[in-house]
């Protein structure tokens, strides 16, 4: 008697389980996707609307400079319409980079180390390489630098830096170490930001490359000189995007 | 018949323990980071983030017709000033050269995905989002292979672009971005390719140091969209744009 009351527990405790175990497997079809996925459908959807909700205020702002521009037209000496003409002409001239361009920022000096190496260690450790420059530069991007060069050359949203040997090509032409790099925008948030503990010039510094950086109140960043062409890149007509 | 019933009780006993169990060892596992969710779920999420897009899509168009306006009073005045013209034509040709315009043409479209996750401590980080300066890489390469234009999951990249770590997210433009990554790129689609997958490359290394799923694919047109967000600039300042030109 009590023999058959534990088997059957046990078949009981058995089949409560299996039940379970089979709801949750499903061979050859995908019911379960890692949580990470959820997240990341999560972040994109977010993002999505944080992009929305700036392009609504972009709109705002434009309605409120047509009502401006509809008094400006009324009135004979406001000049709202020039002035919105010209600093939108300055503001696409600096970032596309074919301007000269002044500001305070910092100055950055980068150079390969002169420690003596450790024994067996690899010289690239003290190098300069092209990847250094340009987390650099990602890292000044991210404290908002408006206008960047390196030794001189606008960086421009199609710059390009690569190692070729002994130096470095930036938008096709060569430089050789030291590397001087130039930013206009928040120096001291940008100094604060490379020499944090995470900041790759602390980074750099520790493997042993010569990094040092300094605030400038007034910065001179030279336009990009090259004319650039289209080859492949059409703009997208109003008629297809129905205007 | 009351042996029955003690029988009966205690076997149902034993599957609500059994059923208790395993939802409790289910559920643990569930709370962890490396849980699994049903994929069911993910569809919700799928068609959450298609409207998000939609939305998006509208407020760009909605926008576009608010400049359009702008521009036919523009161009109302330049018609008696060939300054104000000459400028309006500037600025357009600066806009495309900045991005922010939509602009299309030949290229290739690369796909980067996370390791599928085979077991359940795995997925705690991203694998692309951790090593986000191959991103940067990739851009590099991209542009040195001649792109005209760039793009990273809709997010145009600019002279002021930054990829950067931001707690477990990749902040392209200060907008978070998750995997799997989109990226577009115009150009010669033959030259942009062949320049990724040369031997020990760029995708290479994405595939074999970090088991990265890397997909090219050539297109004969794609598109990519302007930029989307406001450029403000506090510090900069033009130097004799006008004489210079």
């Amino acid at each position: 008697m009590k023999k058959r009351l534990f088997l059957v527990f046990l078949v009981s405790l058995f089949v409560g389980a299996f039940i379970v175990v089979q709801m949750r497997t499903n061979p050859g079809q995908m019911i379960y996707t890692s949580r990470k996925a959820i997240d990341d459908y999560e972040t994109m959807i977010l993002s999505e609307q944080k992009t929305t909700e700036d392009i609504r205020k972009q709109i705002e702002a434009a309605e409120k400079l047509l009502e401006e521009y509809k008094t400006d037209f009324d009135n004979p000496e406001t000049t709202i319409v020039l002035d919105n003409i010209t600093s939108e002409h300055d503001k696409f001239a600096i970032i596309s980079g074919a301007c000269d361009v002044k500001g305070p920022g910092v100055v950055i000096t980068v150079d390969d180390g002169n420690r003596d190496l450790y024994f067996g260690e690899d010289i690239n450790n003290l190098l300069v390489h092209d990847l250094d420059i340009l987390m650099i530069i990602n890292e000044l991007k991210d404290c908002g630098a408006e206008a960047i060069s390196v030794n001189g050359q606008r960086i421009i949203d199609s710059t390009a830096i690569n190692c070729s040997g002994w130096t470095i090509r930036i938008n096709g032409r060569t430089y050789a170490r030291p590397f001087v790099i130039e930013a206009i925008g928040d120096g001291k948030e940008m100094v604060s930001d490379l020499l944090s503990p995470h900041g790759y010039g602390t980074s750099l510094r520790e493997w042993g490359v010569q990094f040092s950086i300094e605030t400038a109140n007034e910065i001179v960043i030279e336009g990009y000189s090259e004319e650039r062409n289209f080859f492949y890149a059409d703009v997208v007509e109003g008629d297809e995007t129905e205007e | 018949m009351s042996k029955y019933i003690r029988i009966l009780s205690t076997g149902l006993l034993a599957a609500f323990i059994g059923v208790v169990l395993a939802v409790q060892m289910g559920s643990t596992a569930g709370t962890d980071q490396g849980g699994l969710v049903p994929y069911s779920k993910v569809k919700d999420y799928e068609v959450a983030l298609n409207e998000a897009r939609l939305e998006k899509e509208e407020a760009l168009k909605e926008l576009e017709a608010a400049e359009a306006r702008l521009a036919i009073i523009e161009n109302e005045m330049a018609q008696d000033d060939e300054v104000i013209e000459a400028m309006l034509a500037e600025t357009e040709k600066y806009k495309l050269l900045t991005g922010a315009v939509d602009v299309h043409g030949p290229g290739i479209i690369m796909t980067i995905k996370d390791p599928i996750v085979t077991d359940e401590f795995m997925d705690d980080m991203s694998v692309i989002t951790y090593h986000y300066e191959e991103l940067l890489s990739l851009v590099n390469k991209l542009k040195e292979a001649g792109a005209e234009a760039i793009s990273i999951n809709e997010h145009r990249i600019i002279q002021t672009t930054e990829i950067s770590l931001a707690g477990k997210n990749i902040n392209i433009n200060g907008k978070a971005t998750a995997p799997p990554y989109y990226v577009k790129a115009i150009g010669d689609p033959t030259t942009m390719t062949n320049a990724l997958t040369i031997r020990s490359g760029i995708v290479e290394t994405l595939k074999k140091n970090y088991n990265l799923i890397v997909e090219i694919e050539m297109v004969e047109d794609v598109a990519i969209p302007r930029y989307d967000g406001v450029i403000t600039l506090r510090y900069a300042e033009p130097i004799g744009a006008e004489d210079k030109e």
